[in-house]
């Protein structure tokens, strides 16, 4: 691949796109396809060649349209004028004549979701911005918009350092969970010893509601294999691996395909445009551990062992993967990287807040309105995420809590909700920003009760090395167990406050060292209902079966 | 010289001198300041999880494990401040109350000083008196007793996976692992298969590097604390690898052996070494029998000697067979009294293989650990020399290129990364000069190929066995310097009998002395003569054939020396006493040749361990 063969793909993609006149973009992402967007778009294209406009209309698959609640979703654009475009929400097979008819005409109005609204309007797309625009299935869609340009500039006209430069000016932290500077990340791993070393993406995905990643995988794979290949450049590794659920057929295809594709066009595997600079990439299935997305277990993990974490000094930026300096990061993290270097660092940090920069990917999920994928500028205020961009809570209920970083999070409550959404501003009430999980909850939802959830999704994710996080998992969930079903005292509330110490301050790795996160900002917030619990026996949201106290005689 | 690097830090106050590369425990622990942990094992690998071992660090955000904390210039560790120790006991008391911890009815269960139990011990010196959690004695965690030598009681394990890592990291056997994960988490063996039917070989590490009881030894448990036995280093002879043991005795009955960390073997041993040697055996002989109307009866040792002198004196060649496994004393004395007494050469050992000729530089043990290229030709060190076998997995699993030379199958193919066939060139002529037992040859290609390796390699180790052609030990012998060797040895002391002039060959003559120790037949028949004496320790079918049977001592009981595959020169000590009727073997030859008229030239132990070390 030469620098002029990569324009040229573009230049012959973008011609080839302005020919037709129409373009129905079905999404095909793992959302929409399980309200069976696949029949929608074979009969689309049936419908098409029925009426012989294959000339003029084309029908593709493309990745997340982020309303996911309204799928599936099709979008039906003019090539002229982009503009223009019109939004189908639950559409069938049967809809397919109608919609194909529309095209030269008004279009059909009960079927539209209106895109004027604040879901569309508020939100900033940096890392979405391809998905539901591209087919993820073809490397040339993603080279006519601009893809592939950041690996090029890269390698053609920049040293390793001032990738790793550009990257920590661009105040870019990792979006994984913990916020660390992945600019550092990768200084570290740019100084490891030895010559081998690798990068490894990390898309075991696993906090519960949470699919951000998967989303940008099965919209966009080349972003991430781009940013992977950006990463390899900048820290010197040849080797890398995506470390992916196996929970996540769809995304594993098209990652496997992208690879594939990426490797003939030249853009992975040896010699990348014409310098020394090799690199690929495999993938290795996760088993569905959630421990395994700690990244000593993830590596022990690739390595063939049994994914459990181990202590760290030493970091895998020193020692990791097969001993060898190793780069971490998540997907998004890495599917930033592309714009950052095509647009600059500058560009990047004036996104966001002082110390958060850019925008996040958040799964909108539980009792809000719009469900789905959105990504908003960091610092937003979080009321405009629930009540502008998610619609507010259905049913006319009260918002009571929004949780945010899964098992590792905090439920932050109503009175918090206008606080800026970024990395410090979560910690402050006890939450994190975790890898993008939102939940809404609203006043029929108990929160010891989701405490208790959290708990046992905890107790039985936990690895079982360190006893903290084995043991005290397990006892925390017989304590709350013992509250919400109406026999907790208030010893038992003492024992689960001094357990949440212990396995913060003791546990091996994040999983157990978090796990008490939920119980602690419910206390913190909600400790009127743990008390209703042990004192009144009652269940204030009404969720909890509260056994009547025996009866002494 | 340069002076070796050094890391300075604080340990509670107090100046320690580091190397780098150290771990906060093991820097703390050269120090004399013992840092708890349960996890931790001075032979293992650290691994982190049993959090015991937290200390407060300066400049630490949190609470950090000494296990596997590395030593930095400068740093300050606080062991015991209040925030360590209130976190210790909260962490022991989540262990006590994860499964069932009933001190008083384990058999490990010890006193706050003593080692038996690492839990109950560290349970003493935190003052855990009781616990916050509710216990978890309703659970039903199984007991696997399938195998045959120990028990494991999962509801005294602590999940700290000690016994997991000696399996793979000393044993390197791998068999034993974890399954399910958090609070379900087990130790298994295999795909979580019965220990009994797992491709566990007996070898007993785990149980050796069990903190708790949860692994419990059949024949020593419940027989007496660690403060009431006698641990005594000395060397097993139940192979010619002559692993270190440390014999654990009470009131001179041996409870248990355990392998000794600081001797060659670095703390393995074999199913032999470890558990045969305190399984039940047949009756002792206490007393001197002579054959009386066709009945052996029970006499005492002056007439028993006497009748036996007598018929030496008449016989016209008098035969001797010494078991490989006695010391060298007590072969030295035997050849000796063949030799000066009855003026015999027919004496020789009584089974075993003549050792294999010394090739080059001698291999230590760690050598084969350590060796990134092993060669084994002739003999299967995965059944004879076991320990041996389990090094060898070892360097495999780090890598080693494994060369495995025979005629026929072994347990080692599997490990092979190049395989050469042995041939077959025995010629089983009439006549004595004729005959070529059991050599095998091994073709140019192949010691072509075998030299290649050993060149390529940087610690290349030679295990070699006897009945190979005088070819190929000039072909290994030719070697690289770099090669080390070890002749794989079959006979526990056959390379001390060989410096004896002694080795194992067919002995003619109408009488027989037959000195076996503590050897059972196995299903071996000794040669038929007109008069036959047996020194045995037990009652055999041996025994059962003889003339006169003399008592003997047991391996336990005697004393001298062994050479062992190494070459080296080994003590064995008495870890037993013997019964008062029981003497050793040297001694009775010493009053036999009295008897017989004739004195021998030495009359202490002493005497003859400097004839032959």
């Amino acid at each position: 691949m030469t620098p002029e063969e990569l324009s040229k793909i573009a230049t012959i993609e973008q011609e080839e796109q302005q020919q037709h006149k129409h373009v129905i973009q079905v999404c095909v992402a793992a959302g929409c396809l399980s309200s069976h967007s696949d029949q929608v778009k074979d009969a689309l294209d049936k419908e098409v060649s029925k009426r012989g406009l294959e000339n003029t209309c084309h029908v593709k698959g493309v990745g997340c349209l982020g309303l996911c609640a309204a799928g599936p979703l099709v979008r039906v654009q003019p090539t002229a004028k982009p503009d223009a475009a019109v939004m189908y929400q639950a559409v069938t097979a049967n809809d397919a004549a109608d919609i194909v008819s529309s095209l030269e005409g008004p279009p059909v109005k009960r079927l539209v979701c209106p895109t004027n609204v604040p879901f569309f309007t508020r939100q900033k797309k940096i890392v979405l911005e391809n998905s539901g625009i591209i087919d993820p299935d073809r490397i040339e869609e993603y080279i006519a918009v601009n893809g592939y340009a950041g690996l090029l500039q890269v390698v053609s006209t920049m040293r390793p350092s001032e990738v790793i430069d550009e990257v920590m000016r661009s105040g870019l932290r990792g979006r994984g969970g913990a916020g660390f500077s992945t600019g550092l990340k990768w200084s570290t791993v740019a100084k490891g010893r030895g010559s081998t070393k690798y990068v490894i993406c990390n898309a075991d995905e696993g906090d519960p509601g949470a699919f951000m990643d998967r989303s940008v995988l099965e919209s966009d794979p080349h972003r991430v294999l781009e940013g992977m290949a950006i990463a390899a450049y900048a820290v010197g590794a040849s080797q890398g691996y995506i470390y992916v659920r196996a929970e996540y057929p769809l995304a594993v295809k098209r990652l496997k395909a992208a690879i594939r594709q990426a490797e003939r066009a030249g853009l992975l595997g040896n010699n990348i445009f014409g310098i020394t600079f090799n690199f690929s990439i495999d993938i290795r299935l996760g088993a569905g551990a959630f421990v395994c997305g700690e990244e000593t277990a993830l590596i022990a993990s690739i390595e063939g062992k049994r994914g459990t974490p181990r202590p760290r000094p030493p970091y895998p930026a020193e020692s990791g993967l097969w001993g060898c300096p190793t780069l971490i990061n998540n997907v998004e993290t890495f599917a930033n990287v592309p714009p950052i270097i095509r647009n600059g660092s500058a560009w990047f940090a004036g996104i966001g807040t002082e110390k958060s920069k850019g925008t996040k990917v958040f799964a909108l999920a539980g009792r809000v309105t719009n469900t789905g994928l959105i990504e908003v500028p960091m610092g937003i205020p979080l009321r405009e995420i629930v009540y502008d961009i998610g619609g507010g809570i259905p049913d006319g209920k009260k918002l009571k809590a929004v949780q945010t970083g899964g098992p590792s999070g905090g439920c932050i409550p109503e009175q918090h909700l206008d606080m800026p959404v970024d990395y410090e501003s979560l910690a402050k009430v006890g939450s994190i920003m975790g890898s993008g999980g939102m939940i809404i909850m609203d006043d029929t939802s108990c929160m010891v009760d989701v405490a208790k959830f959290f708990m046992e999704f905890c107790r039985s994710e936990s690895c079982g090395k360190c006893v903290p996080c084995r043991v005290g998992t397990a006892q925390m969930h017989d304590l709350l167990c013992r509250i919400t079903d109406g026999s907790g005292t208030a010893d038992d509330l003492t024992l689960l406050i001094e357990l949440c110490d212990v396995l913060r301050a003791t546990s091996l790795c994040g999983l157990g060292q978090t796990a008490p996160n939920p119980v602690l900002t419910t206390l913190q917030f909600f400790k009127h209902e743990y008390d209703a619990h042990i004192q009144k026996k009652t269940c204030p949201a009404g969720s909890c079966t509260i056994h009547a106290p025996a009866e002494v005689i | 010289m340069v002076a070796a690097p050094v890391v300075n830090i604080t340990v509670n106050g107090k100046a320690i001198s580091a190397r780098p590369g150290q771990t906060v425990l093991q820097a703390a622990a050269d120090a004399g300041i013992e840092i708890p942990a349960l996890c931790n094992h001075p032979h293992l690998r650290p691994e982190g999880s049993c959090r015991v071992c937290l200390v407060e660090i300066e400049k630490q955000r949190t609470l950090q494990p000494a296990c596997t904390f590395p030593v930095a210039d400068g740093m300050v560790v606080q062991t015991e401040s209040a925030k360590a120790v209130e976190s210790r006991k909260m962490v022991l008391q989540m262990i006590f109350s994860e499964r069932s911890h009933y001190c008083m009815y384990c058999q490990m269960s010890g006193t706050a000083q003593s080692t038996d139990c690492e839990l109950q011990k560290l349970g003493y010196r935190y003052g855990l008196n009781h616990w916050s959690y509710g216990p978890n004695y309703a659970k039903n965690w199984p007991i696997d007793a399938t195998r045959t030598h120990f028990v494991m009681d999962h509801a005294r394990c602590i999940l700290c996976r000690r016994c997991v890592r000696a399996c793979q990291q000393i044993a390197a056997n791998h068999t034993l692992g974890v399954q399910q994960r958090g609070f379900k988490t087990m130790i298994c063996a295999d795909d979580n298969v019965q220990f009994g039917e797992s491709s566990c070989v007996s070898c007993g590490t785990c149980l050796q590097v069990c903190p708790t009881g949860a692994l419990a030894d059949r024949r020593s448990a419940y027989r007496g604390h660690e403060s009431e036995v006698t641990r005594t280093k000395a060397v097993c002879l139940g192979c010619s690898v002559g692993c270190g043991i440390e014999a654990i005795t009470r009131d001179n009955q041996l409870l248990r052996v355990e392998g000794d960390w600081k001797a060659g073997n670095e703390g393995m041993l074999c199913s032999v070494g470890r558990f045969d040697v305190v399984e039940p055996k047949p009756v002792r002989i206490m007393w001197p029998m002579v054959r009386t109307d066709g009945r052996l009866v029970e006499t005492s040792w002056d007439k028993a000697l006497t009748f036996a002198a007598g018929k030496f004196r008449q016989a016209h060649r008098v035969a001797g067979l010494a078991s490989p496994r006695l010391p060298n004393e007590a072969l030295a004395a035997f050849a000796c009294f063949f030799h000066e007494v009855l003026m015999s050469n027919e004496v020789g050992l009584l089974y075993g293989e003549d050792p294999p000729l010394e090739l080059g530089q001698p291999a230590v043990l760690h050598d084969v650990a350590a060796s990134d290229c092993i060669v084994i030709i002739a003999g299967n060190p995965m059944k004879q020399q076991k320990v041996v076998g389990h090094l060898i997995k070892r360097a495999y699993d780090n890598d080693a290129r494994i060369i495995v030379v025979n005629d026929r199958p072994t347990e080692l193919d599997s490990y092979a990364h190049l395989r050469l066939q042995l041939q077959d060139v025995s010629y089983h002529g009439e006549s004595p000069f004729e005959q070529l037992k059991n050599t095998y040859h091994l073709r140019g290609t192949g010691v072509s190929q075998l030299k290649a390796a050993v060149e390529a390699a940087q610690r290349p180790v030679v295990l070699y066995g006897g009945g190979l052609t005088t070819t190929v030990y000039a072909a290994l012998r030719a070697l690289p310097a770099k090669v080390h060797f070890l002749p794989l040895i079959n006979g526990t002391n056959a390379a001390g009998a060989a410096r004896l002039g002694l080795r194992p060959r067919p002995v003619h003559g109408e009488a027989l002395y037959v000195m076996v120790g503590d050897d059972l037949p196995d299903g071996m028949v000794l040669p038929h003569r007109q008069f036959t004496l047996v020194q045995s320790a037990y009652r055999s079918a041996w025994t059962e054939s003889a003339d006169v049977v003399l008592p003997a001592m047991i391996w336990a009981e005697m004393k001298g020396h062994m050479i062992n595959i190494e070459g080296r020169s080994l003590p064995v000590a008495p870890l037993l006493v013997a019964p008062k009727s029981v003497h050793a073997c040297w001694e009775t030859l010493l009053q036999l040749s009295m008897r017989i008229g004739y004195s021998l030239s030495f009359d202490e132990i002493s005497d003859i361990s400097k004839a032959v070390v």
